[in-house]
């Protein structure tokens, strides 16, 4: 049995021309649809514990160094080469998205490989993206547990023979505390600066 | 700076070469753009690598490493198998693959990657890249790094890609 094939006529060809013009339109101005911003915003925030780690200046530095400032936090590592730089290049996007908020804001980058991440490579890194940003590192001893108050866990590969270097597995969120250095809302990896800077005005 | 490096290629292969290395030639000018069209448009079926491009290292003294990304396009009529990479200044090139578990970053070797028989598969931030190990040099933006790309069938692809800034607007 021969069975006919589909075949698009004319009015056919004009209606899929309108169905696929429509999917185009953008929604109208007056009225605003209510798309939730991506990230979860903790209510209340949560205090995290104090922890004294040291800053890629070579300082200590604690979360008394963050209140009175929102903050924008990352864990990685300089030796991660994809999502890392991908996520501080996006730390830039929305700082300047934030135009002059962004005194307000501090860019915070720890590391989860402080036996590679001296301050002094933390410095050429997080300087590579932006002047401002702090680079933060320490002990596995010290970092584990500030990590683990963030909800962040990592995990080193076990070295590629020859070269030593290695990789690290670890949590990839975003997380903006508040001016009380609490942890107030949790950016899934991805996010766009744009939604991230949203959300963080509202939070200055 | 384009050779062929060894001389069991397929006659095909050599074209395609050929052909890459003038499109990469013609793509040194645009650095925002490069390598956007295949030479061999509906002409010769080949495997050929589009938006190729290297990230910027983050520092500056030699033993640096990043990532490069690009898309390989196969108009072959059979499968295409990419092994492995060279990169000029680079000690090693390694393919690797960010995959997320949840929030959970992982990143891992992989033994290669399928480009089947007309399909393009794209080696792109936060997916399939190539991690350059051990340069000798830290990459600034508008420099290139001509890549060497090793396909199981013996086919090797040369490739200028061009750095790009870490931040790009």
């Amino acid at each position: 049995m021969i069975r006919p094939r589909p075949r698009l006529t004319l009015p056919g060809l004009v209606l899929l021309a309108a169905v696929l013009a429509g999917c185009g339109l953008a929604p109208d101005p007056a009225q605003p649809t209510a798309t939730p911003l991506p990230g979860t915003v903790l209510n209340p925030p949560r205090v995290l514990a104090d922890f004294t780690l040291t800053d890629h200046t070579g300082a200590p530095f604690g979360l008394d160094d963050l209140r009175g400032r929102v903050a924008l936090v990352f864990f990685g590592f300089t030796h991660c080469p994809d999502i890392c730089p991908t996520t501080l290049a996006d730390f830039k996007q929305v700082k300047t998205q934030l135009g002059s908020a962004t005194d307000e804001v501090a860019f915070v980058f720890f590391s989860v490989d402080g036996a590679r991440d001296t301050p002094e490579r933390l410095a050429a890194y997080v300087r590579a993206f932006d002047p401002d940003f702090i680079g933060l590192t320490g002990d596995d001893a010290v970092l584990r547990p500030v990590a683990a108050d963030f909800g962040v866990y990592y995990q080193a590969h076990a070295p590629a023979s020859g070269s030593g270097s290695y990789l690290v597995d670890h949590t990839a969120s975003v997380f903006a505390l508040d001016r009380e250095g609490r942890l107030a809302i949790v950016f899934p990896y991805g996010t766009p600066p744009d939604a991230i800077a949203r959300r963080l005005r509202a939070l200055l | 700076m384009i050779g062929l490096r060894r001389s069991r290629l397929h006659p095909w292969a050599v074209w395609m070469v050929i052909g890459l290395g003038i499109l990469a030639l013609a793509g040194c000018g645009g650095a925002d753009n490069p390598a956007t069209a295949t030479p061999t448009a509906g002409g010769t079926p080949a495997i050929t690598v589009q938006d190729a491009w290297v990230r910027a290292t983050t520092g500056t003294e030699p033993g640096q490493m990043t990532a490069a990304y690009l898309t390989l396009v196969n108009t072959l009529p059979h499968d295409e198998r990419l092994i492995g990479a060279r990169a000029e200044g680079a000690g090693a090139v390694e393919i690797h693959e960010t995959t997320m578990q949840g929030e959970m970053m992982h990143m891992a070797p992989v033994s290669g990657v399928d480009v089947a028989a007309g399909a393009s598969v794209a080696l792109a931030p936060g997916g399939l890249h190539l991690m350059l190990l051990d340069l000798d040099r830290a990459l600034v933006p508008d420099d290139t790094v001509v890549l060497t790309l090793i396909f199981e069938s013996g086919l090797e692809l040369l490739v200028e890609a061009p750095v790009r800034p870490l931040v790009q607007e």
